[in-house]
């Protein structure tokens, strides 16, 4: 190993720094990107792909360690390992077992996981890395078809600047709610499972309705997500506070400047008051949706958001603790500090692949891990004409993924399931 | 088919847990033991120190890739407390603080010079563990000043001998030390 790769180090993002404080067995932090290919996956191939790959994002080639105040990252000279997919998805990434990388990547039959831990980046700059693996991947399965690939050195510009502090407003105000969100209420599904129930839907004829409301696919899908816990959690538990979804946001959008390959993104928080604003119909549930998007996504406010978050992670007195003491203080107060979100719908829009790799892909899949408050939690992800929306679940109960189900398809939108399959054996056993 | 059906439950996770409980339970039967057949001796205390030594020595080698050095820090710090729990429950005859650390502190620090000689390339992954070993090491001369040692020659030189393996640390892998305490120490 080279000494510069030997002494390297960086500083974890603002937004990196609370995700090991914070993480456990219970709290992963981790999301999962998934590529269902057309034909069998072939794991020593996948295995050259990752390390290839690694090359190339030399940003995700690093362990953790913690220091006296704060974790960092330094580099890792092993090759990372590849496993048959037998977990739960989205689990927590044990690094010390997984050869110390903070992802993992995983297959099983057709599919090809990776499972990151948010300290590492986010789901924009994860979906990049992933990107190149399957590519890869595809390239050295079928060395014939790319040998031009094969041979060409693609150079990617990339850098792992905390963009975080680069760009933010020391003078803006916060525009934090000081709200607490309606907890969906339910028991938990046992033996430490996660459900993974994926509703894969006509996106043209999805995108045609939405037309038709004139309101964008985000918009839309997180009213139906809405009007699914008012029906069938929020009614049924008499719930008084509001239903709040989070919605991250992509801040490279705002500040196209930044090619950090580090964690850059905010969050904007929809605050559905059900009974105060009378929000019983999906009508009434879409508009509010669509005048609030109006009200928070806009530069000056994710400006606000992510300031706010700045400023706590460069708070001196915050600084000055060690390290294990805000692990404790983070972990007891966790609870509390989570009640502030209902639910998180994440969105990474469209799945760009060159036109040459296509025909070997079937679809895409985006998992995000749920936690002990937010139960459950939402995302979605589109390639071609097929949006794939995603719930995974600490929940005993799959009724707010049915109604949402029944809804798409009572508009005439074809939706297809797939699961893991976790509900239906648990529910029957208890 | 887009999951496996058979999902690996954690069962290493069960496996000690389970003997967490047989140890805990072992551990009360000692008491026990010792309370009805030998009331005047107390020897049970020993036994537990030994097991919850054991538990700390396994529960740390479980955790795979861990660092030499921090373990050999973890070590030390084990063996003196163990060491100074035997003293006490004794009698204190001050051995432990006499013989005992010191010596502990002397092969600590001549495992750390041989680790950092036979890794030289890897050493600023031991940089920081071996600042920690200098500082518990400097505690046989801190009781030397504080008049609790009898033999005091011995301590000085376990104290010095650190010293001296961080001298030498210093101007062979000074940059590797500068760059492990400004990550450590970063704010």
């Amino acid at each position: 190993m080279k000494k510069e790769n030997r002494l390297y180090w960086r500083r974890l993002d603002n937004s990196a720094k609370i995700f090991p404080i914070s993480a456990g067995k219970k709290y992963s932090t981790v999301f999962r990107f998934s590529c269902v290919l057309k034909e069998q996956i072939n794991p020593d191939i996948l295995k050259k792909a990752v390390i290839l790959a690694l090359e190339k994002y030399q940003s995700f080639k690093v362990k953790m360690r913690s220091g006296i105040f704060w974790n960092y990252f330094e580099h890792n000279p092993k090759d990372p390992i590849i496993h048959k997919e037998e977990d739960y998805p989205c689990k927590y990434i044990d690094y010390r077992r997984n050869k110390n990388y903070l992802f993992k990547v995983t297959y099983f039959d057709k599919k090809i996981n990776i499972d990151i831990f948010h300290s590492l980046t986010d789901g924009n700059n994860g979906n990049e890395f992933f990107k190149e693996i399957v590519y890869t991947y595809i390239e050295l399965c079928h060395p014939k078809e790319f040998a031009e690939e094969l041979r060409s050195v693609k150079k990617v510009e990339y850098n792992t600047e905390d963009s975080y502090i680069t760009n933010y407003d020391k003078n803006a105000k916060s525009n934090a709610s000081s709200k607490k969100a309606y907890i969906l209420k339910g028991d938990r599904i046992k033996l430490g499972a996660v459900s993974a129930i994926h509703e894969i839907i006509d996106a043209d004829k999805l995108k045609q309705i939405c037309k038709e409301h004139d309101s964008t696919v985000t918009q839309y899908l997180s009213a139906v997500l809405i009007y699914s816990i008012y029906v069938e959690n929020y009614l049924k538990n008499n719930g008084k506070k509001p239903i709040k979804l989070c919605i991250p946001v992509n801040l490279k959008k705002y500040f196209p400047n930044s090619k950090t390959m580090s964690n850059f993104f905010s969050y904007i928080t929809l605050e559905a008051e059900m009974k105060k604003d009378n929000l019983n119909t999906f009508d009434k549930i879409l508009q509010f949706v669509k005048d609030d998007f109006k009200k928070r996504l806009t530069e000056e406010e994710i400006i606000k958001t992510m300031s706010a978050n700045v400023r706590l992670g460069n708070n001196p007195f915050i600084k000055i603790v060690p390290l294990p003491l805000k692990k404790a203080i983070v972990r007891l107060g966790y609870l509390e500090i989570r009640r502030y979100t209902t639910i998180t719908f994440s969105n990474v829009g469209r799945m760009g692949i060159i036109g040459k790799y296509k025909p070997y892909i079937d679809y895409f899949l985006m998992l995000i891990a749920p936690e002990p408050v937010e139960k459950i939690k939402c995302s979605a992800v589109t390639y071609e004409n097929k949006m794939v929306f995603t719930f995974t679940s600490i929940l005993n109960d799959s009724s707010i993924e049915k109604r949402f189900h029944e809804f798409l398809t009572s508009k005439g939108i074809e939706v297809k399931i797939e699961s893991n399959g976790v509900l239906d054996v648990i529910s029957t056993k208890n | 088919m887009l999951y496996p059906q058979k999902i690996n439950a954690k069962k290493t996770d069960f496996i000690i847990r389970v003997a967490i409980l047989i140890s805990y339970i072992f551990g009360l039967l000692l008491v026990l033991i010792n309370r009805i057949a030998t009331p005047g001796i107390r020897w049970a205390g020993y036994c537990n120190a030994g097991i919850v030594y054991i538990w700390i020595t396994v529960l740390y080698l479980l955790r795979r890739n861990v660092n030499i050095a921090s373990h050999l820090f973890i070590q030390m710090l084990a063996i003196s407390a163990l060491c100074v729990y035997f003293d006490i429950r004794m009698g204190f005859q001050a051995w432990s603080i006499n013989f005992a650390i010191p010596l502990i502190v002397i092969v600590t620090n001549i495992t750390m010079l041989i680790l950092s000689i036979a890794r030289f390339r890897n050493y600023a992954r031991y940089a920081f563990f071996q600042v920690l070993i200098v500082l518990l090491s400097l505690i046989p001369i801190f009781l030397v000043y504080e008049n609790m040692v009898n033999d005091k020659s011995f301590s000085i030189f376990a104290s010095c001998l650190s010293l001296f393996n961080l001298i030498i640390s210093l101007i062979f892998h000074f940059k590797d030390m500068k760059t492990e305490l400004a990550r450590q120490f970063h704010l």
